[in-house]
């Protein structure tokens, strides 16, 4: 049975399913020296306690945006954020705020710890900001849990990328959080300190009392750690499911055409030529799901005898990802901004 | 009020563990000092003396310069966000800013006053811890102002060069600084509604113990340090919802 199509604006933007995180309606305006810019439009969603949702979608794409609103740093203009029961709209009151926030943990991009104070000193601070009392004992099962007791003395500016960045992330769980925010946490790590911090979410989110986890990224690999991924383009969500959902929907295996962006519509009607439905897209790959084994074989020779380049295989999360990306814009996306909210 | 404690001892050891800050703070007013006293010391009688309170309260005013630094730094680094998305009420996030600045601040003016006990003017004990009260004030006075325009401000050299426009003014336009009788009438006027003037006389006053000689000057002072702990409160407060 073929996984539910998830890939539509009005299903991504109107979850009914209640979380630990929901979003509703929700958007951000700017006014720049050009006129207004909306950098989130209408976005909603939902992340349950336990679960990891990865945000996934290119630079500039509203990330960070829809993390500002749900961090409760930036207010929005429209909608409202519900964080483990505390709601915060347009008449949410300080005490509203304050209830929201003991309630959330905030990593973002580059660490919030300071660099001259030792490991300890920093988590100390951070347990008086969300008033823990008797925070001695948190503070060493926080480091424990993530690996960073015996650093626990050293000043953080002394600490590697990697290492900062769990001591960051104590920081964020250290009042255990409902809800786990991350703004790209692993940008400027390199590749075994952003492994070990992937391994170290994994093993959170497998304990008992894991928060509700929402990370941004543009990297399909680490979004394929997460349990449900949300693309995100133009501050739009244009498709959301879990990996292996998102990749059924290109089929058990697909052919990836590799062209320049002007050959798009020549190399689509060429897949379409060998008897495959290929996918619309703007982009340098055209992807398509492939048929069985015998006719596979027919268009694969086809395509060798004419030089082109391509791929064959299970669809990746990645494939996912350019089909998302680079799929013409729909008539809501094309269009105005404010007729597109939903 | 244990996060306005926490807050403070950061700024403290912070300070502790970045020395030269203190050498910086101290250097340029003890050198204008000095310069001030070898070039205009025969223009008035105990000139080195009388300038030692403008000399602290421009101790005070460098101080402060690195209080409102710190606020843009912390804001760049991310540790402002960090503070600002916590449960922490407003208040404990500007005072954990302000007081470890007027202590700071203070704790490097009284060099400079205990320094005028190597000089003629000698002052009392009381005196000098009169004297110190006041260099809280206004370091309360002028750290708060410094932290508001902090808050709003983002690039870290313009507020420098905004704060150090608006200081060297209104610290030679304090009343100590030219020898007795050698300024223009309208120096004298600006003097009289210079808040910094008002800190240095009701400094002099203090050191010399005798508030009550300076009753207009000691109740402006106590007016811009009031101006500066509402300022920077509100600055947070509207800011950081």
């Amino acid at each position: 049975m073929p996984p539910p199509d998830t890939n539509t604006p009005e299903h991504t933007q109107t979850p009914e399913h209640p979380g630990a995180l929901v979003a509703r309606e929700l958007q951000r305006r700017f006014t720049t020296k050009a006129g207004e810019t909306v950098g989130v439009h209408g976005v909603s969603l939902a992340v349950e306690r336990g679960e990891t949702v990865a945000l996934l979608g290119p630079n500039g794409s509203g990330k960070s945006t829809l993390l500002g609103m749900l961090a409760t740093i930036d207010p929005p203009d429209a909608g409202h954020i519900i964080i483990d029961g505390v709601t915060l709209d347009r008449d949410a009151t300080r005490a509203d705020l304050v209830r929201a926030r003991r309630r959330l943990g905030v990593a973002f991009q580059s660490h919030a710890l300071d660099p001259l104070l030792t490991v300890r000193e920093n988590l100390a601070i951070a347990a008086a900001l969300f008033a823990l009392h008797a925070p001695s004992g948190r503070i060493d099962a926080v480091m424990e849990r993530l690996r960073i007791a015996d650093r626990a003395h050293d000043r953080v500016g002394t600490l590697s990328g990697g290492l900062a960045r769990r001591a960051d992330l104590a920081r964020a769980l250290l009042h255990e959080p409902a809800v786990l925010l991350l703004d790209e946490p692993t940008t400027g790590l390199d590749p075994d300190a952003r492994t070990e911090l992937l391994e170290t979410l994994d093993a959170l989110r497998a304990q008992d009392d894991a928060p509700a986890i929402l990370h941004s990224t543009h990297l399909t690999d680490e979004a394929e750690h997460a349990d449900r991924v949300l693309i995100i383009q133009s501050g739009r969500i244009i498709t959301q499911g879990a990996p292996d959902d998102l990749r059924a929907k290109l089929g058990e295996r697909a052919l990836v055409l590799e062209h320049t962006p002007e050959a798009a519509s020549s190399a689509r009607a060429r897949l379409a030529g060998l008897g495959l439905e290929p996918r619309p897209t703007t982009g340098r790959r055209t992807i398509a799901p492939l048929p069985d084994s015998d006719e596979a074989d027919r268009i694969v020779r086809a395509l060798l005898e004419e030089g082109e380049r391509f791929r064959v295989g299970p669809p990746s999360l990645a494939d996912v990802y350019t089909d998302a990306i680079e799929r013409p814009a729909r008539p809501a996306q094309a269009g105005n901004a404010e007729g597109a909210t939903p | 009020m244990n996060a306005f404690w926490l807050l403070t001892r950061r700024e403290l050891v912070r300070f502790l563990r970045r020395p030269s800050q203190v050498g910086a703070t101290l250097a340029t007013p003890i050198v204008i000092w000095l310069f001030l006293a070898a070039g205009l010391g025969n223009a008035a009688e105990n000139y080195a003396g009388s300038l030692a309170p403008a000399m602290a309260i421009l101790v005070v005013l460098f101080s402060t310069i690195f209080a409102g630094m710190s606020l843009i730094e912390d804001r760049h680094a991310g540790l402002l966000r960090g503070v600002l998305i916590s449960p922490a009420p407003r208040w404990a996030i500007a005072g954990g800013k302000l007081a470890p600045a007027a202590l700071i601040a203070a704790a490097q003016g009284l060099p400079i006053l205990l320094a005028t006990l190597l000089l003629d003017s000698r002052p009392d004990p009381l005196g000098l811890l009169l004297g110190t009260l006041v260099l809280i004030l206004a370091a309360i006075a002028v750290g708060g102002l410094g932290l508001a325009f902090a808050w709003w401000i983002d690039s870290p050299r313009g507020f420098h060069g905004l704060v150090t426009a608006a200081i060297m003014p209104l610290w030679l336009l304090s009343g100590a600084v030219f020898p007795e009788g050698a300024e223009a009438d309208w120096i004298n006027a600006l003097e009289t509604i210079n808040p910094v003037a008002w800190c240095v006389r009701t400094l002099d006053a203090a050191l010399a113990l005798s508030p009550a000689d300076a009753p207009f000057a000691l109740a402006g002072t106590l007016a811009f340090a009031a101006t500066g702990l509402i300022s920077a409160t509100l600055s947070v407060g509207r800011s950081a919802r």
